[in-house]
């Protein structure tokens, strides 16, 4: 066991929409093939935001003056991942796959693979399905990399937790 | 920026649009590969 701070060890990479036979079990081979966009040098430090906010139900009754709540519902919020940018275009990898409208998977290792930048079994890590509702381009500001920050819809539970067993 | 249209090996109706730089990872890939051009009028 260990702790683990983000930079140098959480890696992110794209796939398209359609990659994984079956996304709720995606194996070595899928993630390791040639398709595979790894967008880690691009992520910025603290860029990565993956809400799972909750809801409560107010539940109180006239039993007592506590304010009994149930559990609701989740998610809902749009996953933003801020990139650098690179030129010329042909460079800029980031940008050109989270086109807007693009649909696809975000494999994000967390804690890192046993082998940096190659997917094993054992590996563990988070899917999320995506659509890129937007791409932003960061405000251009004085000694500041140009960046823009992708937000993307979530249109299915993400996978969480996921420890690659093919 | 260009894009080019990718489908399934086993599945041409999986289809997915990705950026022209991308054409070789693509041609390396077990899963896809890069759809036919579409014919334009003219060609036989």
């Amino acid at each position: 066991m260990a702790r683990k701070i983000g930079a140098g060890v959480l890696e992110i990479s794209f796939y398209p929409s359609g990659h994984f036979a079956n996304d709720q079990a995606p194996t070595s081979t899928e993630l390791n093939d040639a398709a595979e966009v790894d967008l880690t040098g691009f992520l910025t430090d603290g860029g990565l935001a993956t809400p799972f906010d909750g809801s409560v139900v107010d539940n109180a009754d006239m039993s007592s003056k506590f304010n009994k709540t149930a559990s609701g519902t989740f998610g809902g919020n749009p996953l933003t991942a801020e990139f650098f940018r690179d030129f010329p275009l042909s460079a800029d990898t980031a940008w050109s796959t989270l086109a807007r409208g693009t649909a696809g998977y975000f494999a994000i290792a967390r804690g890192g693979k046993a082998t940096p930048g190659t997917w094993a079994i054992g590996d563990e890590l988070d899917l999320w399905a995506i659509e890129v509702v937007t791409r932003n381009p960061v405000d251009v500001a004085r000694n500041e990399m140009q960046r823009f920050t992708a937000e993307c819809a979530v249109p299915a539970v993400p996978l969480e937790d996921f420890a690659v067993v093919a | 920026m260009e894009y080019i249209t990718i489908e399934r090996k086993d599945d041409k109706n999986v289809t997915a649009r990705v950026p022209e730089s991308q054409r070789e990872k693509i041609e390396k890939s077990k899963i896809w590969k890069v759809s036919p051009e579409p014919k334009k009028d003219g060609d036989k």
